[in-house]
């Protein structure tokens, strides 16, 4: 029996690696086997090198990578196959459940937001963490690897953002936002200069960047064309003639009161009530610009309205107008400018209900 | 009589039996041979297996390895490391499940060769004529 040193199983271990074999284990395996061999097999005087040459082809049939590869398989395909399966299957199921969807949605039919809801999970949720874990797989280079996944998570976050923005749900601005701009203005540069430079990648590299920069772009644009400069001004200026008029007519009520009406105070009462309530709401949406957490306010607002209308249904109010219920509950689910004139048309409401009452009772005595 | 077929899988087994006959074996073989030996190393198996079968049967590493890796992957498997310097010597041994895994895999094995048996009519039963 002929022992092994050290320099040979140096060279043994090096000309495994040069070969491709990366898995420690294997390559271990391989090593201690192909010892044994020499030790079991090689005559005294047989050349190292000679020896090892020929007794390497047992191992394979091509490369010795073969090995490495059919350990590989064994050892992933399991998962390997079931995954790629779901994913197949999620991907079918988020085609059809967007589609369906979007008809849904066109035709005001019921269950389009539940069919786009459920497209956008199995989208987000099942398929790209899917495509994630099998591009990781199949991906050779560790940074196409890192990119890849990078790219993907973009995009998870932003589509989930879209169902969030759709369903009315919080944060789904800022999901949409930060993952556009992260991936226009992050990934497409990672992604050109990690690739660019192989030119077996360059061509195809260069066209989808300058594509992904444009839907990037167009998608960044479209945040800030949601409405227009001219849009928001006229709006600010209907909130604020709204407003202005209101107090008037208040003040104007105020006065009539005054002029002992005393038979009103109830009304009075309630009146205040709701306006104060409106004011509140008002204050906080402007103090934060913003439509979100308003919960308490709205729904001070909503019981002072429900105490207003329980009054005003009595037939002796026959002058006065309802205040809606349901323009409150979608406060804070419009834009602030939006809110803020619907807040102020209701505040004019009132005061023209109190208004028209008060003259009304006003002339009926004159009489 | 004995054939190798030169097959494009011959990665697997071969010497003296077509791959694909013994291509399904290979897991039963090396299991029921650690629940035999208790303690074995790759080279020691396909050196185990070729004696016993006086040559018959030869693992090639090509198939070996992999196999053992996907049964320790598996659970299958324990493994202990003895170090030479650079050189490592990975030990296998059956864990429960695998004792469990053994002893379904040969019975299974075992009535699969009664049935070949019975079926290319090898062994004519009485009444079976």
């Amino acid at each position: 029996m002929r022992n092994v040193s050290v320099e040979e199983v140096e060279f043994i271990l090096s000309d495994i690696e040069a070969r491709g074999v990366v898995l420690e284990d294997l390559r271990d395996n391989l090593l201690d086997h192909m010892c044994c061999i020499i030790e079991d097999e090689m005559n005294e005087t047989e050349d190292f090198k000679v020896f090892y040459e020929s007794v390497l082809p047992r191992f394979f049939k091509e490369s010795l990578l073969e090995i490495q590869v059919e350990t590989d398989n064994l050892i992933k395909f399991k998962n390997f196959y079931s995954m790629k399966k779901i994913m197949k299957i999620s991907g079918i199921a988020t085609v059809f459940f967007t589609i369906m969807g979007a008809v849904l949605k066109t035709m005001h039919l019921p269950g389009a937001g539940m069919a786009i809801v459920l497209g956008g999970f199995t989208f987000s949720l099942i398929f790209l963490p899917l495509l994630i874990a099998i591009k990781f797989k199949d991906e050779e280079s560790k940074v196409d690897k890192a990119v890849f996944s990078f790219g993907f998570l973009i995009a998870i976050i932003l589509s989930a953002g879209l169902i969030f923005k759709i369903m009315h749900w919080p944060f789904a601005n800022v999901m949409m936002l930060s993952s556009t701009v992260v991936f226009t203005f992050v990934y497409v540069p990672v992604y050109f200069f990690t690739r660019v430079r192989r030119a077996e990648l360059r061509f195809n590299t260069i066209v989808n960047s300058v594509m992904m920069m444009a839907c990037g772009g167009i998608f960044f644009t479209l945040f800030d064309l949601s409405f227009s400069r001219e849009f928001e001004k006229q709006m600010v200026e209907n909130h604020i003639y709204l407003h202005q008029n209101s107090d008037r007519l208040l003040e104007s009520n105020d006065r009539l009161y005054n002029a002992e009406v005393e038979n009103a105070k109830g009304l009075h009462m309630l009146s205040k009530g709701v306006n104060e309530a409106i004011e509140k709401v008002t204050t906080k949406i402007e103090k934060y610009n913003s439509t979100a957490s308003l919960s308490n306010e709205l729904s001070q607002l909503e019981k002072a309205i429900e105490q207003y209308e329980a009054l005003t249904k009595q037939e002796e109010y026959s002058e006065i107008r309802a205040l809606r219920l349901e323009d409150v509950r979608i406060i804070d689910r419009i834009n602030v400018e939006l809110a803020k004139n619907t807040l102020a048309r209701m505040q004019q409401q009132l005061a023209v209900n109190e208004n028209c009452y008060l003259t009304s009772i006003l002339s009926a005595e004159s009489k | 009589m004995y054939y190798c077929l030169i097959h494009k899988k011959v990665m697997y087994i071969c010497l003296m039996y077509s791959s694909e006959l013994i291509k399904g074996t290979l897991k039963t073989i090396v299991l029921n041979l650690l629940k035999e030996q208790g303690k074995m190393y790759g080279y020691e198996i396909t050196q185990r297996v070729k004696e016993l079968t006086g040559g018959k049967i030869q693992i090639t590493e090509g198939a070996l390895y992999p196999t053992l890796h996907s049964l320790e992957k598996n659970g299958e498997l324990a493994t202990e490391k003895e170090y030479f310097g650079k050189r490592v010597r990975k030990y296998y041994t059956l864990t429960e499940q695998g004792q469990t895994t053994t002893t379904e895999k040969v019975n299974e094995l075992t009535e699969f060769m009664k049935t070949m048996k019975f079926l290319l009519d090898l062994e004519p039963q009485v009444g079976n004529a």
